[in-house]
């Protein structure tokens, strides 16, 4: 593999946003994920859970909930406003103002016809879903107090609203509040505090479960109006429910960062007579847990430190597999840092601003994608709503920038953008595929992930989140061929320099390599399809992030996910199932001779901690941006203190 | 002899007859009385008291408890002889003692004045506490009253000083803390509220009147929204601890065991390191330890 001059850059002080709300669509299988800063992330979950879509969110947004109806996502958040996004383009549709105050609650209706939000003026207001907006219908009964969550009854005729101290039971035809059931206070000085009902669900038999800020969690019946069982979860708050769908499994979060389970059983063997009975507890957070979704096969939460956690119920999962490890998810999925390889730049995407070893700043909008030319020549960003291009000037350790002011004014944001080598060329992807200098569009679908760009400036690939792989002719100014979907999204992608194959890497960890002048997979693809991968390499949870290719050996091929980097040699023999799979430091241990029966293909290294990009620039040396978790943890916000045996 | 005076008491409290010979052979030791005295208070026989002579001695403290004792004496006597009036008369007596008493003799009288004078007196003094409290709510209510009508009279006053601020130039200013907390409907009479407050607070000093704009007052909804969540997760009394002690406990009780993080990492026990310089420079200091 040879030797390379490293170096680490731990300046990226990359910080994600605590997850605020989850929402799962079962039809289509997808999670969507809003965090704090208003960014809506939806993850697949048939696909290894790849983080297909990022919706960048604004300053001002405080998102709180999340709901689906049908294929339409709906947010709503505290400054007052519902958002429907539209999950093609990756951007907020409209947004439309409740005029109740912050928002704290939204669900719909399991008939798909109606949303319901609850504000802080102490209203329910019901909107009618239509085919392309939403519209105010009436309010619920005014109450006093806010209110805090929302949940429908399957049958759609009533509501029940949890609010400080109480829980009230609305019938949606008449509007009128039916049942009132008194949440007591918890003992000692939260006496004194009002006791806030976090969370509620009703389950079509009628019970209704609450979660509240005394650590318990309720089971009322709805038609006497009175209180069945009531179980001390935690000493903090219980901050979320969610139920599954057949409505036997319960899931509840808490402050201090566990997940317990409920389950609806019998406690007698054989017996008809069932409760809710607590099963488990899960303790994979270290912070509050916000938000948690009882998936059927598993249970994802997310919470205040910003890791989306899936944990597979084993006893419904029949063969292990992917689909039975815990995964956890950390970082995006995507690229933040692009660097410039002959000028010896790195830019740095943060959500408000870019890095270029200089401050340069945005203002409210997020930025979505962002991109540096080879030559470091050029900067462009995206955000949500505009594109900027910016030329770069860098003398004598000056870096001045120039604004582009004049753009076609089809530029209007990019989920995609990238540099051709000789940085003539500048390709911006959003659902258009644009060519800038000189200017042509094609069009596709589905808004683009992923662009690569060819060394000799002839060819460009473009990914979808439709699994679409598309080659453009450049010189011709046509589509040329489209490679065969596969059946997971393609994570990382890039164009070799001399070959001009095309590498792409797959969320479920599948390597292919596409020859893009032969338009059929290489021999190398094929070969490696046939033997199949290493479990270990199999077995990774995170998804690779970055391809790029070393200019002095063209059989090598460098990618990297979160936790290791990797350099992939093409001449040498694929590895075996039964062979060490991590041989690297065995092979320095051994003599020459007995090396080259050993070493395979791949070349593993797991020095580094948790990585962001891994790049080798011209003069063999390796930049390596890293980001520890603790440096991340350290900036969170507080934890509950907990006590622990021998601490 | 006060254990004595104590049995007796109870005696003529409860009206029950004791007929101990022990008590009777006490009283007839300490006590010493005329036959002549005896005969003048009760209309029977007089009973033989052995003793000596009454008169040498001084007359006992208390009277009362005095002749109680006597009169059981005297009761005791008639028993022993089988007086059948004795019970009914003994408990009329019980009930007349001190008026009866007070008829004869000279202390008797003056104590029964002195307690009439005392429940005399409370009489009196509950009645003058009674007038003093009602004075004092009507003074209450004179003032309540007259605050109100200066009350009215401002805000009267802010109006008219409202049309003539109209022309005067506005600048901004924070809203007051009653505004972060009003509801939409309520924001009108807030308004009114903050511009009365206002104005009356520019009569005073150099403020300005300021009108509330409406995105402000959705900021600040959303700001006090977020203030509530705030407060309910990580206010005063949740028991919360630092990011810093959460990763050294893991460190401490982890597979890789090492020091906690603030010695590890230097930004984070920059600040606990900070306040330590300056402890012991204060220290350093206040002892004198470098001769300066």
């Amino acid at each position: 593999m040879g030797e390379f001059n490293v170096h680490r850059v731990r300046f990226f002080d990359y910080m994600p946003s605590a997850i605020r709300a989850l929402a799962f669509q079962p039809q289509r299988e997808r999670i969507a994920v809003a965090r704090t800063d208003g960014t809506v992330e939806i993850f697949n979950r048939a696909d290894c859970f790849f983080q297909e879509k990022v919706i960048p969110g604004r300053q001002q947004a405080a998102t709180e909930a999340l709901a689906w109806v049908g294929d339409r996502l709906f947010s709503a958040g505290l400054n007052g406003e519902i958002i429907e996004y539209d999950l093609d383009n990756n951007k907020t549709k409209y947004t439309i103002d409740a005029y109740g105050g912050p928002i704290w609650s939204i669900t719909s209706n399991k008939q798909g016809t109606h949303l319901a939000v609850g504000c802080e003026d102490g209203t329910v207001k019901l909107f009618e879903v239509h085919e392309d907006r939403i519209q105010f219908e009436r309010n619920l009964a005014k109450q006093k107090g806010r209110i805090i969550s929302l949940s429908w009854h399957p049958s759609g005729s009533k509501i029940v609203a949890g609010m400080m101290d109480v829980i009230h039971i609305f019938d949606t035809e008449t509007g009128q509040s039916v049942q009132r059931l008194l949440v007591d206070r918890g003992v000692g000085t939260s006496r004194s505090q009002e006791c806030v009902v976090w969370s509620v669900v009703y389950l079509s038999d009628g019970t209704i479960i609450s979660g509240d800020s005394a650590g318990k969690v309720k089971m009322w019946d709805s038609r006497t109006g009175t209180l069945i069982k009531s179980h001390q979860v935690t000493k903090w708050d219980v901050l979320t429910l969610s139920v599954s769908q057949d409505e036997t499994s319960l899931a509840v979060g808490t402050s201090e960062g566990h997940v317990v389970q409920f389950q609806f059983l019998s406690m007698v063997l054989g017996q008809e007579d069932k409760e809710w009975v607590r099963t488990r507890t899960f303790k994979n957070h270290t912070h509050d847990v916000r938000a948690v979704l009882e998936v059927n096969t598993a249970i994802v939460s997310g919470g205040m430190d910003t890791q989306f956690v899936v944990r597979p119920l084993l006893d419904k999962i029949d063969e292990r597999g992917q689909a039975s490890a815990l995964r956890n998810i950390q970082f995006p999925h995507r690229r933040l840092v692009s660097c410039a390889r002959k000028a010896g730049l790195l830019l740095f995407q943060y959500p408000g601003h870019l890095e270029l070893w200089r401050y340069y700043s945005n203002g409210e909008e997020h930025i979505c994608c962002s991109a540096v030319s080879p030559c470091g020549g050029w900067i462009a960003y995206s955000t949500v709503a505009s594109f900027r291009l910016y030329r770069l000037h860098c003398e004598n350790n000056n870096v001045s920038i120039i604004k582009v002011s004049k753009l076609p004014k089809v530029l209007s944001s990019a989920n995609q953008i990238c540099f051709s080598s000789d940085s003539s060329h500048l390709f911006v992807a959003s659902t258009l595929l644009i060519f800038y200098l000189p200017s042509s569009s094609q069009g596709s679908g589905q808004a683009i992930n992923l662009l690569a760009a060819s060394e000799d400036g002839k060819w460009l690939a473009s990914a979808n989140s439709d699994h679409e792989v598309q080659i453009y002719n450049l010189n011709k100014m046509k589509p040329h061929c489209t490679v065969p979907v596969h059946s997971s999204g393609v994570s990382a992608m890039a164009i070799h320099p001399t070959t001009n194959n095309l590498f792409m890497v797959h969320a479920d960890q599948q390597l292919t390599e596409y020859s893009v002048e032969k338009k059929q997979y290489t021999d190398w693809s094929r070969q490696v399809q046939r033997h199949g991968l290493h479990s270990l390499w199999l077995e990774r949870d995170t998804p690779v992030t970055n391809v790029t290719f070393n200019p002095k050996n063209p059989a090598h091929i460098v990618l990297h996910d979160m936790y290791m980097f990797c350099i992939i040699d093409q001449t040498l023999p694929l590895p075996d199932q039964r062979s060490q799979f991590y041989n690297q430091l065995t092979l320095r241990s051994m003599p020459e001779k007995e090396r080259k029966k050993h070493s395979h293909a791949f070349k593993m290294c797991k020095i580094f901690k948790e990585l962001l990009f891994v790049e080798l620039m011209e003069d063999q040396s390796l930049v390596v941006v890293e980001r520890p978790l603790m440096d991340i943890t350290a900036q969170l916000p507080a934890p509950v203190r907990q006590k622990k045996f021998a601490t | 002899m006060s254990t004595v005076r104590q049995k007796t008491e109870e005696q003529s409290q409860q009206g029950q007859e004791k007929s101990s010979a022990d008590q009777a052979g006490l009283i007839m030791c300490e006590y010493e009385r005329s036959e002549q005295r005896t005969a003048e208070s009760t209309a029977e026989s007089p009973p033989t008291l052995i003793g000596p002579d009454m008169d040498s001695m001084e007359r006992p403290a208390n009277p009362i408890h005095h002749i109680l004792k006597h009169k059981t004496t005297s009761n005791m006597a008639k028993l022993q002889r089988g007086d059948p009036q004795l019970k009914s008369e003994k408990q009329v007596k019980f009930g007349r003692e001190i008026s009866e008493s007070s008829e004869d003799e000279g202390p008797e009288e003056v104590a029964f004045e002195e307690s009439k004078s005392v429940a005399l007196k409370s009489a009196e003094e509950a009645l003058r506490a009674r007038r003093r409290e009602k004075e004092l709510l009507k003074e209450k209510r004179r003032k309540k009253q007259l605050f109100f009508q200066e009350q009215k009279k401002k805000s009267l006053l802010s109006e008219a000083l409202l049309e003539e601020f109209d022309t005067v130039p506005q600048k901004k200013k924070k809203l007051s803390v009653e505004k972060e907390e009003s509801k939409n409907e309520e924001k009108e009479e807030n308004m009114q509220e903050i511009k009365s407050q206002k104005a009356s607070r520019s009569l005073q000093g150099n403020c300005s009147v300021m009108r509330v704009k409406d995105k402000a007052a959705d900021e600040s909804l959303q700001q006090s929204a977020m203030d509530f969540i705030r407060s309910r997760l990580y206010g005063p009394g949740k028991d919360r601890t630092t990011n810093a002690e959460l990763l050294s406990l893991e460190k401490k009780r982890g597979a890789n065991q090492g020091a906690a993080v603030q010695f590890v990492n230097k930004k984070l026990g920059a600040e606990q390191k900070a306040k330590a310089e300056k402890c012991n420079k204060r220290f350093i200091r206040k002892q004198k330890l470098i001769p300066s």
